[in-house]
């Protein structure tokens, strides 16, 4: 183990004493909680760029310090792994043992290319996708990589647009749907959007095994950006919308769609939609299919959304919240730009969040249930 | 910060508040003098809003004979009571986003025209229009826009032959009422409610425990990005930088109706200064000073009378300037400065100064 690369809050032992300096005691107490852990990109109030693993006590297991900041993070339970893929303009894809937190490898994208933050694990585990831009002509593209001893780079297809953002795999394991935000942008320009009059988002099915459309769909408004899925048990795909157009703008922001039909935009009050500032980021499914939270860092808030009525239900007020997972016990878990790590869950009354403690990390935008 | 610095800090900060006066803020705390001039910010909105009211009652309580001069004396209202928010127009937290005040104070921007056609469809077919229905409406129409429409927008008034005389008023009312029941909650969340005392402790709580603080993160996310709708929606949307056609368009402008769209912009800018280089209380650049980076707040300062010196120059209306070839590079000038102003902000200010952005909202994927 490669121990200078790691900073050891709640590790070998030694870190609850670390990480109730780092909390205070108070907190402490209040992650007693039973579940399962989380992986997460993070920073630190320095600005300085980390992977790390909660562990399901509540307690932070490790911190491991990368160069660029990561976006989503994926699992390959076969070889005991997780891949953190980093944001755009980021050409890094760390991956890490998934117990210990040491870094393995730092995978780099081929010239001309970086990722976009997000993957999937084929079925078998011996395939790794990652969403990648080919930014010399703006074309968007799953990259497929052998999962080995190292990853490394086998194959690649079009997400048949540009910008592809999160992408996942459906039930049958051989259909990638693909979230193609139809941001053009290129590294030289940072992060600045070079197409936004022309941009065009879809939300794309592709053979993983053939590399072929399946299917494609629009959004109705040209300046919507599709950017975020999830999948339900029903193979229902749930995704969210980031507007680029004006604030006040009526568009919907979170879709459900199945397969050969029309993308269903879901039906939200008037006084929500301008709260959610025209921002989503993780749209996870619950284990059911019934409900769909949407974190609106913006908006600070959290929204629940009905899927089988195909509408906003509810929404609990949450700063900064971006990262959330779908547990299989119904509920959600929540991380912030503030360090909040929160649980939501539905009741009677709605959506219910209880606050699970406070991180001095600053936590990134996706969570990942290990 | 110990328990009786805290207490005093929270002590004299209710007391400058409660007496409404100016109160020498605490040395070395930006965040405090921020709080007394964003709730004397409410305060001011909500008396120009109260006055607004009274005024439009005024107006419909005159004679047809006199009408025109007390719709003349409303418009002058209006136009301060827009300037008064537009100074405060930059505080995009705490109680201006619960249940959505900011958007029923303004809804801008409109590239669709919504609000005409949200009034039109409004006031066609609501017979009787009470002072308190506007509430029930959507919060399109219930703000210093709509009353701009009514007011300013010949127009509108020409197209909708149901908007008589009595219809206009009970409209003007209604929006007026609206008006000054959000700006007065806002001043008193901020005043009588205890927000600006709960978010200073909240932020010391914080600070204390070790964890990240807020609330400066919050005050320099809200300036900047008010810089940068200034640069993006009220320069680049009347320029055409925002449309896939790049045509300037000077609907596209804030306050077109009124043709007070610059001094909007001017009272952004002002507000802004303000922060950094207030003549009573401690400031940003005071800070950038105290955190040893006197050379950058030079800098800054410089720069923001540079931006004010070019936005006080500009001397037509900006729906018209972006008309002309002349016009479009002078504001264009301005979208310029204010851009390297924001990216001196973003790049040097919040990093020399060690302050949280928001995180996922500011900078998320």
């Amino acid at each position: 183990m490669q121990r200078r690369h790691l900073i050891r809050y709640g590790f070998y032992g030694l870190g609850w004493l670390s990480l109730e300096s780092l909390m205070g005691c108070e907190q402490r107490g209040a992650l007693s909680f039973s579940g399962p852990s989380l992986l997460s990109g993070c920073d630190d109030r320095k600005g300085n760029h980390y992977i790390s693993r909660f562990s399901s006590a509540g307690g932070l297991q490790y911190m491991v310090p990368v160069p660029q900041r990561v976006h989503d993070s994926t699992v390959i339970p076969r070889v005991n792994k997780a891949v953190f893929v980093a944001r755009r303009p980021g050409n890094h894809t760390y991956v890490i043992d998934l117990e210990s937190g040491e870094l393995i490898q730092t995978l780099e994208s081929q010239s001309g290319r970086h990722f976009y933050g997000h993957g999937f694990v084929s079925a078998s585990q011996e395939y790794l996708f990652l969403a990648e831009n080919h930014y010399q002509d703006g074309k968007g593209l799953i990259g497929v990589y052998r999962v080995d001893e190292k990853l490394e780079k086998v194959s690649e297809f079009s997400s048949y647009g540009v910008g592809p953002h999160q992408i996942l795999l459906l039930s049958d394991q051989k259909t990638a749907v693909v979230a193609n935000g139809g941001l053009h942008t290129h590294p030289a320009q940072g992060r600045d959007i070079l197409n936004l009059n022309t941009m065009a988002s879809n939300l794309a099915y592709i053979d993983i095994n053939s590399g072929q459309l399946l299917e494609s769909w629009r959004p109705p408004n040209q300046k919507m950006s599709i950017r975020h899925l999830s999948v339900g048990s029903d193979d229902r795909v749930v995704c969210g919308v980031q507007h680029q157009g004006d604030l006040g703008e009526s568009v919907p922001l979170v879709g459900s769609h199945y397969r050969g039909q029309e993308i269903n935009w879901l039906r939200c009050p008037e006084s929500i939609r301008l709260q959610m500032r025209q921002y989503t980021a993780s749209v996870p499914v619950n284990s059911t299919a019934s409900h769909a939270l949407v974190s609106c860092p913006r908006g600070n808030l959290i929204t629940l959304w009905d899927l089988h009525q195909q509408r906003y239900r509810h929404s609990v007020p949450c700063k900064d919240a971006a990262g959330l997972v779908a547990c299989p016990q119904g509920h959600w878990l929540a991380s912030g730009g503030f360090g909040d790590f929160i649980k939501l869950s539905i009741e009677s009354e709605g959506l219910v969040k209880q606050s699970l403690g406070k991180f001095p990390v600053r936590w990134d935008n996706h969570a990942c249930l290990v | 910060m110990n328990y009786h610095r805290r207490l005093s800090m929270v002590c004299c900060l209710m007391a400058c508040l409660s007496a409404c006066s100016p109160s020498p803020a605490p040395e070395n705390n930006w965040l405090h003098a921020m709080a007394y001039r964003i709730t004397q910010g409410y305060a001011d909105l909500n008396r120009q809003s109260a006055e607004l009211a009274t005024e439009s009652q005024a107006f419909c309580d005159s004679n047809p004979e006199n009408s025109a001069e007390r719709l003349s004396k409303v418009r002058l209202k209006w136009l301060s009571t827009m300037g008064a928010w537009q100074k405060i127009q930059w505080v995009q937290f705490g109680p201006v986003t619960h249940n959505n005040a900011g958007w029923s104070i303004q809804f801008w921007p409109d590239k669709k025209n919504l609000l005409a056609r949200k009034m039109t469809q409004y006031g066609k077919n609501t017979q009787e229009i009470a002072a308190d229905s506007i509430a029930g409406a959507s919060v399109v129409i219930q703000g210093i826009s709509a009353m701009e429409l009514l007011l300013f927008d010949g127009d509108f008034a020409a197209q909708n032959a149901w908007m008589d005389f009595k219809k206009q008023c009970q409209l003007q009312l209604a929006v007026a009422r609206h008006l000054q029941q959000t700006t007065q909650k806002l001043a008193m969340a901020w005043e009588e409610g205890g927000y600006a005392e709960q978010w200073l402790t909240h932020n010391n709580e914080l600070e204390e425990q070790g964890q990240l603080v807020e609330a400066e993160g919050e005050i320099f996310d809200a300036l900047l990005g008010q810089m940068e709708r200034v640069k993006m929606d009220k320069l680049g949307g009347p320029l055409g930088y925002k449309n896939r056609n790049k045509v300037a368009n000077g609907y596209f402008s804030e306050s077109w109706r009124s043709q007070s769209s610059l001094n909007n912009i001017r009272a952004n800018i002002d507000a802004f200064a303000q922060a950094l280089n207030d003549p009573d209380y401690y400031d940003l650049s005071q800070k950038l000073i105290d955190a040893g980076h006197t050379d950058l707040a030079n800098q800054l300062l410089e720069l923001t009378v540079t931006v004010q010196n070019s936005a006080d120059s500009l001397t037509q209306p900006l729906s018209q300037m972006v008309n002309s070839e002349e016009g479009k590079i002078e504001v264009d000038k301005l979208y310029q400065q204010v851009g390297d102003l924001n990216s001196l902000l973003k790049n040097q200010v919040a990093p020399a100064l060690g302050i949280v952005l928001g995180f996922n909202s500011n900078d998320g994927d």
